[in-house]
């Protein structure tokens, strides 16, 4: 119990070093106990569809979370992770450091805060739910924040695809099929020529 | 004119009578008005073109292009996200066209404790009613509520609250007054010569062949409207002065929450037009205090951010999303009197301290049981708080959920969407980073025309106080041409 007191506390004061609270993907992330867990993916399956951002094993946490906190059918995991796996790839790298760093902590968070011997991707379904619940109503304000962050990951995992939509009777987009006309028109944008030409340095 | 950013294939030079940095409602506002009095006018900003017919209504696609780091800016701890736009147009892009009067009260607390005599509302008047012609507002009528507002303008009329259907911006605002816009480009410094602004120097973002190359402006006058977070940071990044140790700090966020409410019909609150109504009765201001409160606000959210806020985990959260169509929203908008700070490092956007004061946190809990309120009073079956966990009000009255569960970090998650007071004007230049009509008061010809200016929260959403305010101050300028521009 020390060594997880320790390391909590270790947690804590990283939190409060200002590079790691610039900006969020979801917070902060404690991140730096992140940089210190393994990011091999030996042990994890191949995954059919090659991925522009993910390895193997962040692919499987981002799956197993997205499907676990939105309530959702195994069959959707992959879906939903090669659409997080697209989105990520186009995010600036602090962004995507923090997100590869959150998806580690999350993986071996086990450990640390249920004291489990085994990874969050081997735990059971129900295992995997008292475990993410668990960050969800933690009393560490930062694991809360990773929560909300995986949370909104998952969201957009899923909830951006038009194959969402019907389920929950969202429509879709207006754009596209109600005709605007010509009521917003934009200005098409002039080559570098153009501008030099009327603002010639002096 | 906007330049394509795609032709440049090298190191640009430009000079101008103004460079303007930020294309939002204050850096637009002050080219068009000083490009239409016949000064050449360059802007630069940070964020793309996105052409109208790019638009497509899918969060996937516009949240990484439109937003600043896609939307997830956040203070330190993580408890208030910050929505900045980033493209031509700034956060008045995505907006719902609110356009609400700076309070008169504000004005008169501002001009009165911060040695503003020239705020009053009388004297910004005509610049006030210049931009309302100018973007074309018009006064929502009842025929144009959707379900949600409605909703809302009904429960105010069962508990006797006092609210009004608001003016919005609908009209296409786009014109071409002559400046030169320069999207794509980082401003990195704002360049002096014996204490005057003398032109701007930035990066761009995207060229022709990727490389990122260098912009320099030379301009007699700078505008900086970069927003309560980046105007900042620029001049701290230029090594200007600040005697009264006032940039970057009084920092207001006006965090906003949302209540959820179920109702027995179908609402599709993402039809129609938003926020058509606002509820006032909760917002004190008069002339001898900066007041308190918040306003209340119809309000919605597409699925992967109504995803997001619900409350819940697993099925239950499934379920939740599965009403998707018969939930309505009240957005709490907070008059906050809690002072941030931003903390600056290089090259590396600001970090934002802001800790919500326990008045700020006891009118949130008061909001919460007012919107939950109105939500019952407008028929709706259940209410569900903006707690991680489910927590559901069943009947009208039953609010001691809400002050159980109080206020901690991160639970609720505010989202701020109008950043203000970094930069604050005042007579006095010990106390403050601007004067009146917003020109620095250690560097001539420099000026700050965004939300950083106002020295409190301004009570209302600010689009159309910075608006206000950038017009009075591109008037300034104009009138005092000669000794801005020798001409």
């Amino acid at each position: 119990m020390r060594d997880r007191a320790t390391a909590l506390g270790a947690l804590q004061f990283d939190l409060t070093r200002r590079e790691l609270l610039r900006t969020g993907f979801g917070g902060v992330l404690l991140l730096s106990f992140g940089a210190l867990l393994p990011s091999g993916c030996a042990r994890y399956s191949p995954i059919a569809r090659p991925l522009k951002f993910l390895s193997r094993k962040e692919f499987a946490v981002v799956t197993r979370a997205a499907v676990r906190i939105l309530g959702l059918p195994d069959d959707r995991g992959d879906e939903i992770g090669g659409f997080i796996d697209a989105l990520l790839a186009d995010l600036p790298p602090t962004t995507q450091n923090q997100a590869r760093l959150m998806l580690r902590v999350v993986e071996h968070g086990t450990h640390l805060f249920d004291l489990k011997p085994r990874r969050f991707t081997r735990l059971s379904p129900a295992e995997q739910d008292a475990y993410l619940r668990g960050w969800m109503e933690s009393s560490l304000g930062a694991r809360r924040i990773i929560f909300r962050a995986l949370k909104t990951l998952a969201a957009l995992g899923y909830y951006a695809q038009p194959s969402a939509w019907h389920p929950i009777g969202y429509d879709g987009p207006w754009l596209g099929r109600v005709d605007i006309g010509s009521r917003f028109t934009h200005e098409e944008p002039a080559p570098l020529a153009v501008v030099r030409a009327r603002f010639p340095n002096r | 004119m906007i330049l394509d950013s795609t032709t440049v294939d090298g190191d640009v030079a430009l000079s101008s009578d103004v460079c303007v940095i930020g294309s939002g409602a204050g850096g637009a506002v002050v080219a068009r008005e000083l490009a239409e009095a016949g000064r050449s006018v360059v802007v630069v900003e940070d964020g793309p073109y996105v052409r109208s017919g790019e638009f497509v209504q899918r969060e996937d696609v516009m949240y990484t292009r439109i937003y600043r780091e896609g939307g997830t800016t956040a203070n330190a701890e993580y408890t208030v996200l910050v929505s900045q736009g980033r493209l031509v147009g700034g956060s008045t892009v995505p907006s719902f066209c609110l356009s609400i009067r700076p309070p008169r009260a504000i004005l008169a607390y501002w001009a009165r404790n911060f040695a503003l005599p020239g705020v009053g509302f009388e004297a910004i008047y005509p610049h006030l009613r210049k931009v309302e012609k100018q973007i074309g507002v018009r006064r929502i009528t009842t025929e144009q509520l959707n379900a949600n507002s409605t909703k809302l303008l009904l429960g105010a009329e069962q508990l006797g609250y006092r609210g009004y259907l608001p003016f919005h911006n609908r009209t296409g605002c786009v014109e071409r007054a002559g400046a030169v816009i320069i999207p794509d480009c980082e401003a990195r410094q704002i360049v002096t010569h014996a204490g005057h602004a003398a032109g701007v120097d930035g990066l761009f973002n995207r060229s022709r062949t990727g490389t990122r190359y260098a912009l320099k402006v030379r301009a007699k006058v700078v505008v900086l409207a970069a927003g309560a977070i980046n105007s900042p940071r620029l001049w701290q990044a230029s090594s200007l002065p600040d005697p009264a140790q006032a940039v970057g700090r009084n920092l207001r966020l006006q965090p906003n929450v949302v209540v959820s409410a179920l109702y027995p019909e179908v609402i599709t609150a993402w039809r129609g037009i938003p926020q058509g109504y606002v509820v006032d009765e909760f917002l004190r201001l008069d002339e001898r205090s900066a007041g308190q409160g918040y306003l209340l606000l119809p309000t919605f959210a597409f699925p992967v951010a109504a995803a997001s806020v619900l409350p819940g985990y697993g099925e239950q959260h499934r379920q939740l999303m599965e009403l998707y169509p018969r939930l309505g929203a009240i957005g709490i908008f907070l008059h906050d009197h809690s002072r941030g700070r931003l903390e600056f490092s290089e090259n590396a956007p600001p970090t934002v301290a802001y800790r919500l004061g326990g008045l700020d946190q006891e009118q949130l809990l008061d909001a919460m049981v007012q919107a939950s309120e109105l939500s019952f009073a407008a028929g709706a079956a259940k209410v569900f708080l903006p707690y991680n966990h489910v927590v559901t009000i069943r009947r009208r009255g039953a609010y001691q959920a809400i002050h159980e569960r109080g206020i901690r970090a991160n639970d609720p998650l505010f989202i701020s969407y109008q950043p203000q007071g970094t930069m604050r004007m005042g007579g006095n230049p010990r106390q403050s980073v601007v004067d009146d009509h917003g020109e620095a008061h250690m560097v001539r010809n420099l000026f700050v025309a965004d939300a950083s200016i106002f020295p409190t929260s301004v009570a209302v959403p600010p689009q159309l106080s910075v608006m206000t305010f950038a017009t009075r101050t591109a008037q300034h300028i104009i009138a005092n041409a000669r000794g801005y521009f020798g001409t």
